[in-house]
C-alpha cells in the first residue's frame, strides 16, 4: 500500500490553500476518534492525504470578550478546561471532563469532537442547547453556523467543500441550573449510551428558560422543542399534571427517533428526563 | 517517511511508516525498552510519554504526528534532576511500583508535578484512573505522588 501522503501546514491560510488543492485530504488533529476506531491494530489504517493541524496556531487559540467565549477548534480539551474552567458553562466543561481520561484529553481536540461524523459525541448536545456557533472556513469565505445546524437531519457533516471549523463561539448567559451525564460508551456500547444535557434558568420560582439534548446511538439527537415550551413559564415545583404530560409529550418524541436507537436507551432517556423535571427548584431559595 | 523530533533532549532523525504507532515506533526502533506496547487502545498506560509538554499515551498517536515534536519517555526523566523528587515521594510512602509499570507510574508523576506542584487527590486519582496495573494501591500512589510534589516544592524554593 502507498504511503500516505502528509502536509503539515502551519497557518491557517496555508491550511485553507493546501485543503483547497486537495478537498478529499483528511484533517487529522488528535485523531483520538480514529485512534479508538482502530484500537487493537499494529498499525494504524491511513487515509491516502492528510493534512495535520497541529502546528496550524490559529486553531490553538482561546479568546473571550464581554459577551462570549472563542475556542480554536484545535484547542485541546484539558487545555479547555484549564482556561475556561470557571467561566465557561458547565454543561459545557462537565461534557468536556467526561471525554476519556487526562492523557486522551491532552490529544483530542474540540472540532474533532463536533465534527465527528458517524456519532454525536460529548459536546455536541451542549454547545447545541447553548446556542454555541461555528466558524467555518475556505479560501477566501468564511460564515457562521448554529451548531445545532452543523449536521441535517439524516446526520450528514454540513461542511462544504474545502471547508474547515476553525473556532466554536459560545455565548456568556445565565443559567442557574446545568446539568450533564453521559452514560456508557459510545464508541464500545453504542447501543446502551446516551448523553443528557440540560440548562434551565429559574428566577422567583419561575422556570424563564429550559433547553434540553439527547443524544444516541450514531447520528441520532432529540432536542424536544415542544417539550421545551411546554416547561417554561412554569413554577418550580412542577405539579404531577405537568410532568405527566411532560412524559406524554416526550415519549412520543423518542417513538419518533430512527430505529437504530434501542427501547433501553429510550427508556433511560425518559427516566433522566423525569429525574431532572422532579429536581426542578429555584437555586436562590436554597 | 522521514521524522526528526526531540527525544529526552536529543535530537532523533529516522525513517519509518507514517502509520507505525508511535510506542512501537520508540520502543522497537529506538530501544526505549521502558514502553509496553500492550492494548494499543490508549487503555492501560503503559506508553505513557510526555508529549510536547502533556501526558499522552503514545500507542495513539501515528508516526507521522511526531514530526518536529518533544517527547520524553522514562528514560529522561530518571536523569533528570527532578528525578530524585519522585523516588523520595515512592520511597516514604511505602509506594513501589512493580518493574512492569514503574516507567509509566513515573511519566505520569512527572506529568503531574511539571502542571501543578501541589496536586490534589481528585486530580491525581483521576489521572491514575488511566492506567490498568494494579500492584500498587491507589491510596499509597496517590499519597506518593503527592509527597513527590512536597519535595518538589522544597527543591523549587533550594531546600532539600
Amino acid at each position: 500500500m502507498a504511503e500516505s501522503k502528509i502536509f503539515y501546514p502551519s497557518s491557517l491560510g496555508e491550511l485553507l490553500r493546501i485543503y483547497g488543492d486537495y478537498p478529499q485530504a483528511s484533517l487529522w488533529a488528535g485523531g483520538t476518534a480514529i485512534a479508538r476506531e482502530q484500537g487493537g491494530r499494529h498499525r494504524f489504517t491511513l487515509p491516502e492525504i492528510i493534512i495535520h493541524l497541529s502546528q496550524v496556531t490559529e486553531l490553538q487559540r482561546i479568546s473571550r470578550t464581554e459577551r462570549y467565549f472563542e475556542l480554536g477548534a484545535g484547542v485541546p480539551i484539558n487545555k479547555i478546561l484549564k482556561v475556561g474552567k470557571h467561566v465557561l458553562p458547565k454543561v459545557f466543561t462537565h461534557a468536556l471532563h467526561h471525554i476519556g481520561h487526562p492523557a486522551v484529553r491532552n490529544l483530542a481536540g474540540l472540532g474533532g469532537n463536533l465534527c465527528h461524523a458517524p456519532r454525536r459525541l460529548n459536546t455536541f448536545g451542549p454547545l447545541t442547547i447553548l446556542d454555541a456557533k461555528v466558524e467555518l472556513r475556505r479560501a477566501g469565505k468564511s460564515r457562521w453556523l448554529p451548531v445545532a445546524r452543523l449536521f441535517n437531519r439524516t446526520g450528514e457533516l454540513q461542511l462544504a467543500e474545502g471547508e474547515i471549523l476553525s473556532r466554536v463561539r459560545i455565548p456568556f448567559e445565565s443559567w442557574n441550573m446545568q446539568f450533564f451525564q453521559k452514560i456508557g460508551d459510545p464508541f464500545l456500547k453504542p447501543k446502551t449510551s446516551l448523553t443528557f444535557s440540560a440548562i434551565s434558568d429559574v428566577r422567583k420560582a419561575e422556570i424563564t428558560d429550559f433547553r434540553i439534548a439527547f443524544s444516541f446511538i450514531g447520528k441520532s439527537m432529540l432536542r424536544d422543542r415542544e417539550l421545551e415550551t411546554l416547561i417554561s413559564g412554569k413554577r418550580v415545583p412542577l405539579s404531577e399534571k405537568v410532568r405527566s404530560e411532560a412524559r406524554e409529550l416526550f415519549r412520543a418524541s423518542l417513538m419518533e427517533l430512527p430505529g437504530e436507537v434501542t427501547l433501553f436507551q429510550k427508556q433511560r432517556a425518559l427516566r433522566l428526563l423525569q429525574w431532572y423535571l422532579s429536581a426542578l427548584h429555584d437555586p436562590q431559595r436554597d | 517517511m522521514r521524522l526528526h523530533f526531540i527525544l529526552n533532549g536529543r535530537y532523533v532523525d529516522v525513517t519509518t511508516q507514517p502509520s507505525t504507532r508511535l510506542v512501537d515506533l520508540l520502543h522497537d526502533q529506538l530501544d526505549i525498552e521502558s514502553l509496553h506496547p500492550a492494548c494499543y487502545g490508549g487503555e492501560c498506560g503503559n506508553c505513557a510519554i510526555i508529549f510536547n509538554g502533556d501526558l499522552v499515551y503514545s500507542c495513539l498517536i501515528p508516526a507521522f504526528a511526531a514530526q518536529d515534536a518533544s517527547i520524553y519517555t522514562y528514560e529522561g526523566i530518571v536523569k533528570s534532576a527532578g528525578y530524585a523528587d519522585i523516588q523520595r515521594g515512592f520511597q516514604e510512602e511505602n509506594s513501589f511500583p512493580c518493574r512492569y509499570c514503574l516507567a509509566s507510574k513515573v511519566v505520569i508523576t512527572q506529568s503531574i508535578l511539571e502542571n501543578n506542584q501541589d496536586p490534589d487527590r481528585q486530580e491525581i486519582m483521576e489521572v491514575l484512573s488511566g492506567t490498568y496495573c494494579s500492584c500498587t494501591n491507589l491510596n499509597k500512589m496517590t499519597k506518593g505522588i503527592i509527597k513527590a510534589a512536597y519535595h518538589r516544592r522544597r527543591s523549587s524554593y533550594g531546600r532539600k
